[in-house]
């Protein structure tokens, strides 16, 4: 091993300007393909205050469509009615939440103090039990208050900085569209990232009055369960056409039927976009991802193949006496790509740290999402981007790129014959 | 000179391949993003028939029973008496040029209505977009006539309780592409055959966003019911040119005592620039990510060239130093380089046309109202603009190595043989 970084760093010496070349053209296609795949990490990857995401499943949506003529349907947002007849009664999840679909722009003030404007999400009480916030005092309301439409809420740390000049909020009074609530709980700023447990504040769903659209059954609701364990999926689904089966029976006289479309969705599939009447196709999202990892790497591999190559032409002798003195063709190879395989091992961290900060410092460029609700910036903290999954994946894509664009090359030069390797000169 | 250029290249076949192999992959790729790229800044070429400079959308919220500001007991009226009263109060404010209630109906709006609109035994397939308007939001827009009404114009023949389609309405159906003809007739929409409505004119095409083509761009106007603007859920004004400074805040600041009217107030405004933006995001970083994709290639081929010339004229020392003994000038060694980078892409493009014409035939291109998936003179153009990057990147990527290799002392380099 000694001898490899020696050898490779002697290389570099002799080869200032390939040497450069080829970092630069690898740490920059790692760069990119990182980008690419924090995109999605950020998305499906485990951070608080969505530390369970492997093991959720959603029902962002729900729809239902005319029993005579299917042509006509509605997609959205369930009613909280819908919701609970249909989700309530599961007996395999360890938790079920509804929380409103979308966040609701509010107006806060402390009283006569001036209006500001902000987000503001209902939830019922399993809601604190699924996402694991970050408590900075005070504590969550709890299913009682939920049932007596308390009004107490809970509220995030910029917020409570902007009402009360203090994160130590809890007790104190605020009005919310001109009703008061008071603080029963801080909670640490939660990214927009972490789509349905982002808001800026949170209030039971009983106090305000829910919207429902298509007899009742349609409202403004979400539903998030959280399974004990990611194997339970199948059982869950399956529990859950049955209710809705049940429930269709029992709303049948108003003329609409709620079709699953095999929801509950895993977090990928709930990502993979399309709109609320269809089926998130995750598998066309994942081969779009892959084509565009394979673009980024082939380009680069071609390119670093062509200087290999050259690289090797150069030490034709070297590896002839090297053949002569009796290194086998194996040992040869493995040196070689070795050799490679530490630059590009370099270089690819480089291009994974460079993935990080720029994915840090360019969040709103990159994470923003269009047609959302909420003036708030995408929040990203370096936790998110730095995943284990993620080093996995660069390291993984350097090790292609060496096979790829070493592979042939080192190859063919251990197959040199040793008398015209010496010989050439 | 090309003789010579193409035994040079036979000489150096084997590194040349690689080149070959990478310049045609990246040419195609390069020219995919490039057509991409061509198809959203056409697209976005296109008159909007729209403006929404100095415009702002206010959202209206309703005191519930839980405050103590809540006004028990209403009377029915106060639906839309109380709508009609904050209006009027934003009208009489001197930096609103007009406001207008509406529904779904504002642009960058993404949660439209849609329907069909008949006329004659016309009848439109597909979703049209049903914009319900108070005439006025013809004014807040800036929407035109296709007679060149203006949006003032427009807006008194609306008050006669006139629909107006816009001028592509069965453009996509029948291929009619003037509606003007239709003026004075009755439309039927929704699929009703008993009630109608009389076309009054016809509006500009009103684009459904920056990028959106088909469809989405067609839409009917049509005027409000005297109590609908209850049931409305926009609120959209113009403010005067002149006087557009820090409207949100004197606004916000004036709303709690000036424009509290019954339980409503203004929950929030925003400006169209601000929403506009919003819904853009998507499709401009979908253009950003183009073109880093574009750099990231382009930035490929400088270094491949860069690499496989650096080492090559380390190699042909000896070549290029009799060259110049025998006469040949420095520039004369620098277009010998540059030539034989340029003359592998030329070698190459025609094989990439003929990859780039099956990828388009295969309809996996983007699609263009005006040339479907390809065109002859988007190709052209398209795979002009690739060749043309390019050749760029092989000159700056050959230049470097081949500067070097001009500046050699031909005594020099030949004492070393």
């Amino acid at each position: 091993m000694k001898q490899l970084i020696k050898q490779t760093l002697a290389q570099l010496r002799t080869q200032k300007m390939l040497t450069t070349i080829g970092i630069i053209g690898t740490a920059l296609s790692i760069f990119l393909i990182m980008v690419v795949v924090m995109l999605h990490q950020v998305q499906v990857a485990p951070y608080a205050p969505v530390s369970n995401r492997p093991r959720m499943l959603h029902a962002q949506w729900a729809s239902v469509h005319m029993i005579e003529n299917h042509y006509y349907q509605s997609n959205g947002p369930i009613s909280t009615e819908s919701a609970k007849r249909q989700f309530g009664s599961l007996s395999t999840p360890e938790a079920v939440t509804l929380y409103s679909a979308n966040i609701t722009p509010v107006n806060i003030q402390e009283a006569g103090g001036t209006p500001i404007g902000t987000d503001m999400r209902g939830t019922d009480e399993n809601y604190w039990k699924i996402f694991d916030f970050t408590f900075l005092n005070g504590k969550p309301y709890s299913q009682a208050d939920v049932e007596s439409a308390h009004q107490i809420a809970v509220i995030d740390a910029s917020t409570a900085r902007k009402l009360f000049g203090t994160t130590e909020a809890t007790g104190r009074e605020f009005q919310l569209d001109y009703v008061p609530y008071t603080v029963c709980g801080v909670v640490r700023d939660v990214s927009t990232l972490a789509d349905g447990a982002f808001s800026h504040i949170w209030i039971p769903h009983t106090t305000t009055q829910e919207e429902t659209w298509c007899y009742g059954l349609m409202g403004d609701k979400s539903v998030t369960i959280l399974a004990r364990s990611s194997d339970d999926f199948d059982e869950i689904r399956a529990e859950y056409e049955r209710m809705v089966a049940e429930y269709n029976k029992e709303v049948a006289e108003t003329g609409w039927e709620f079709k699953t479309l095999n929801r509950p969705y895993t977090q990928e599939k709930s990502v993979a976009g399309g709109g609320a009447n269809m089926e998130p196709d995750e598998k066309a999202q994942r081969r779009q991802r892959w084509i565009i990892y394979a673009i980024l790497l082939i380009v680069p591999a071609i390119n670093l193949s062509g200087m290999t190559e050259s690289r090797m032409r150069r030490r034709v002798e070297e590896i002839g006496v090297r053949r002569a003195f009796g290194c086998t063709r194996l040992q040869l190879l493995g040196q070689l790509f070795g050799e490679n395989l530490l630059i590009t091992l370099v270089a690819g961290l480089i291009g994974w740290m460079m993935g990080v900060a720029f994915a840090f410092f360019f969040s709103n460029f990159l994470f923003a999402d269009g047609y959302s609700n909420t003036t708030t910036e995408p929040l990203v903290d370096i936790n998110m981007l730095i995943q284990p999954s993620t080093l996995g994946m660069a390291l993984l894509f350097c090790f292609v790129l060496n096979l790829l664009s070493s592979g042939l090359p080192a190859w063919k030069a251990s197959r040199t014959n040793i008398v015209n390797a010496i010989n050439k000169h | 000179m090309s003789q010579k250029l193409l035994k040079q290249i036979r000489n150096e076949w084997r590194s040349n391949i690689w080149l070959c192999v990478e310049l045609l992959v990246v040419s195609v790729v390069l020219w995919y993003i490039v057509d991409c790229c061509y198809v959203m800044y056409t697209v976005k070429q296109w008159p909007l028939g729209f403006n929404v400079e100095h415009c702002y959308k206010i959202d209206l919220g309703t005191v519930n029973e839980a405050s103590p500001e809540f006004i028990k007991d209403l009377p029915e009226e106060h639906l839309w008496d109380d709508r009609t009263e904050l209006i009027e109060r934003l009208r009489k404010r001197p930096e609103i040029e007009a406001a207008a209630f509406s529904r779904n109906s504002h642009p960058y709006q993404g949660s439209n209505s849609g329907g069909d609109f008949t006329i004659d035994t016309l009848k439109t397939s597909g979703y049209t977009i049903l914009r319900i308007i108070q005439p006025d939001f013809l004014r807040v827009f800036r929407i035109g006539g296709v007679n060149g009404e203006t949006p003032e114009e427009l807006a008194d023949i609306m008050r006669e309780r006139c629909a107006i389609p816009s001028q592509n309405l069965f453009a996509l159906d029948f291929n009619i592409y003037d509606m003007r003809p239709y003026v004075g007739k009755d439309m039927y929409m929704l699929g009703d055959t008993i009630n109608s409505i009389k076309v009054g004119a016809v509006a500009n095409v009103m684009r459904y966003n920056d990028y959106m083509q088909g469809q989405m761009n067609r839409s009917v106007f049509v005027p409000m019911g005297p109590r609908e603007h209850a049931w409305s859920n926009e609120l959209v004004v113009r403010v005067r040119e002149n006087m557009d400074h820090d409207f949100i805040e004197n606004l916000t600041a004036d709303a709690p005592k000036q424009l509290r009217v019954g339980n409503l107030f203004i929950s929030r405004i925003r400006s169209f620039d601000d929403i506009r933006d919003n819904v853009l995001l998507n499709s401009e970083r979908t253009n950003t990510q183009y073109m880093i994709g574009m750099a990231f290639l382009l930035v490929n081929i400088f270094l491949g060239l860069l690499g496989t010339f650096w080492f090559r004229t380390q190699q042909r020392v000896s070549d290029v130093a009799v060259r110049m003994v025998n006469g040949a000038t420095r520039s004369d060694i620098f277009r010998l380089l540059v030539g034989e980078g340029l003359l592998l892409l030329t070698i190459v493009t025609p094989l990439a046309v003929i990859i780039d014409a099956n990828i388009a035939h295969m309809e996996l291109t983007n699609f263009l109202e005006t040339s479907s998936f390809i065109s002859f003179s988007r190709m052209l153009t398209c795979a002009g603009i690739t060749y043309a990057l390019m050749a760029l990147m092989i000159i700056g990527g050959i230049s470097l190595p081949a500067s070097r290799a001009m500046r050699i002392a031909p005594a020099e380099a030949l004492r070393s043989e």
